[in-house]
């Protein structure tokens, strides 16, 4: 089907985001199957030759994601993705990026879980991605689109964001959001961050230079301590520098939802639902979730705005919520784990038990 | 203003694809539009269903569990997703697999054996906006039950105008040219037919 018009597709989540991966450049993507995140290496087959990059189903998830920590050692822009039960398959090899401070891309189309759960959408692995997932003390950016065309750009800016601060950024998505489809703007501006720093690390080859080492081991006496704390000088720094979210409506609100992703979008309908009846109800969307946007949520609290977070989980994001709010305002909780989904109409009757 | 729909059927009644064409029909009128299938471990013979959003105000939840309208292919569809039309909505039935009494075709003999499609279901529901057409009948006769989908999606736009005729048009033109002309001129004509069914019964 050609979709095209005036510079919009009507495309599927999962298709917009390997659209943003080519837009930046990606030159490899490694993949294993599982749903619902299948049509990420079905398009990836014959999206990024096209392109010039390359393109391999690896034998299992620790082969992508070791691959692509092979990809981005040379300085490759380089992608996996998986949902739940495969990310976690991946988190030995994240936790390897990060302790060797290599930029990738990690895609998370969330189902339901523990274990196999099912194929449904979910969002009951904002822990693992919000805390680093993998062992050792680290963290990784963790964007959360809201829609297909967030799909697309937050995947597209994922990959300069991780090259700017040398670190894997993972993005947040789940089977919903990833099998929908919606209009995506092609913008013409991709450029988002020219002062890129140079790769002046990747392994291209020592001809006429010293050789450089890429490892995560670093057992001389000091050396471990010292890694670590140029990595929490850098997790300080991305949390000054790129958090962000979304407001709707909340600027006369006395109570406000507090939702990223998937729930997000069904926060938005119980909005509308609020307006009609007459409701003053404000909605904040977290759209990086690591780092956690802690500022405009305690500036809400302080204003005396009480919170009701929702999530399809069974309160995660919550914590993060509460730690920003700090006891000044309630923040109360509405959430149904993977398997369920709540409705905009199940949403509002709880906000309104709170009002 | 926001019009969800849920589109329901058998597997291969072509009920994603019809979601699909008036999403992108929704588009080329510059609304905002969400398509949503409905998607797991489904089986041949099964039931599908999608969930197509068009509105003007950014979208919100992709999943609707009150639509304003539903299009119902066949006797399941009609008795899970009618209960659930908003008061003041609309629901087109096939008329042929679902809740009429009419002559079933030839190659559709399979359903009469379930007592159910001989019910007068929607009869039970005064507050919605009701419209019978014998879709598979109608493009049987045409020359393909294939084409039903779309008979009903253009009776479905024709009685609701959710999007305008010539993008529903232009959305056809972009699905089924890229495979073979004879295609997109069977689904032309249902599409007519489908809306001249709504013109002539208004």
């Amino acid at each position: 089907m050609t979709n095209d018009f005036n510079n919009k597709r009507l495309m599927i989540g999962n298709d917009a985001l390997c659209e943003g991966a080519v837009q930046a450049g990606c030159q490899c993507y490694f993949g294993y199957p599982i749903t619902p995140q299948n049509e990420v290496p079905a398009y990836m087959s014959w999206r990024i030759p096209q392109v010039g990059g390359i393109f391999l189903q690896a034998e299992s998830e620790l082969a992508a994601i070791n691959m692509v920590f092979g990809a981005a050692a040379v300085g490759a822009r380089a992608m996996t993705s998986s949902s739940s039960p495969g990310i976690s398959l991946k988190q030995e090899g994240i936790s390897y990026l990060a302790g060797a401070e290599l930029p990738c891309v990690i895609v998370n189309i969330m189902r339901g879980g523990p274990g196999l759960g099912n194929i449904a959408g979910s969002q009951g692995d904002y822990f693992q991605a919000t805390r680093g997932g993998g062992h050792g003390d680290y963290r990784t950016i963790c964007l959360a689109p809201g829609s297909v065309q967030e799909m697309m750009d937050l995947t597209r800016e994922a990959f300069d964001l991780a090259d700017r601060y040398r670190i894997p950024t993972l993005i947040l998505s789940d089977g919903i959001l990833g099998q929908m489809m919606e209009p995506v703007i092609f913008s013409n501006d991709l450029n988002l961050f020219d002062d890129l720093p140079e790769k002046d690390w990747a392994l291209t080859g020592a001809k006429g230079r010293p050789p450089r080492v890429i490892k995560s081991l670093y057992m001389g006496e000091g050396e471990l301590e010292e890694r670590n704390w140029r990595l929490h000088d850098k997790h300080k720094r991305i949390e000054m520098e790129i958090p962000r979210c979304e407001y709707l409506n909340t600027e006369d609100a006395e109570f406000c939802l507090i939702a990223f992703g998937t729930a997000a979008r069904v926060a938005r309908s119980v909005v509308y639902l609020a307006e009609k009846e007459g409701i003053n109800l404000g909605l904040l969307r977290p759209i990086t979730l690591y780092p956690f946007p802690k500022r405009p949520i305690k500036e809400l609290a302080r204003k005396g705005v009480r919170f009701l977070v929702i999530e399809m989980n069974l309160g995660q994001m919550l914590e993060d919520c509460q730690l920003a709010v700090n006891g000044v305002t309630d923040v109360f909780f509405y959430g149904r784990p993977g398997g369920g989904i709540f409705n905009p109409e199940e949403i509002l009757k709880v906000v309104k038990s709170y009002l | 203003m926001i019009q969800d729909l849920i589109i329901a059927g058998f597997g291969g009644q072509g009920i994603m694809s019809i979601g699909k064409i008036l999403a992108l029909a929704g588009m080329l009128d510059d609304k905002n539009v969400t398509w949503f299938p409905s998607y797991g471990a489904e089986m041949r013979g099964g039931t599908a269903n999608c969930t197509v959003i068009v509105s003007d105000r950014a979208i919100g939840s992709p999943i609707v569990a009150r639509p304003w309208a539903a299009i119902v292919m066949n006797q399941p569809s009609l008795e899970k997703f009618a209960p659930l039309v908003k008061e003041g909505g609309v629901l087109l039935i096939n008329s042929s697999l679902a809740g009429n009494k009419i002559e079933t075709p030839m190659n559709l003999r399979f359903t009469k054996e379930n007592e159910n499609t001989q019910r007068g279901f929607t009869d039970e529901r005064k507050d919605i906006e009701t419209i019978r057409i014998p879709a598979t009948e109608m493009a049987d006769k045409l020359g393909s039950v294939k084409v039903a989908n779309i008979i009903a999606l253009a009776a479905f736009c024709a009685k609701t105008e959710i999007v305008s005729i010539g993008s529903l048009e232009k959305a056809m033109e972009r699905s089924f040219s890229s495979k073979d002309a004879a295609l997109l001129r069977i689904n032309r004509l249902a599409a007519y037919s489908g809306r001249e069914h709504i013109l002539v019964n208004k």
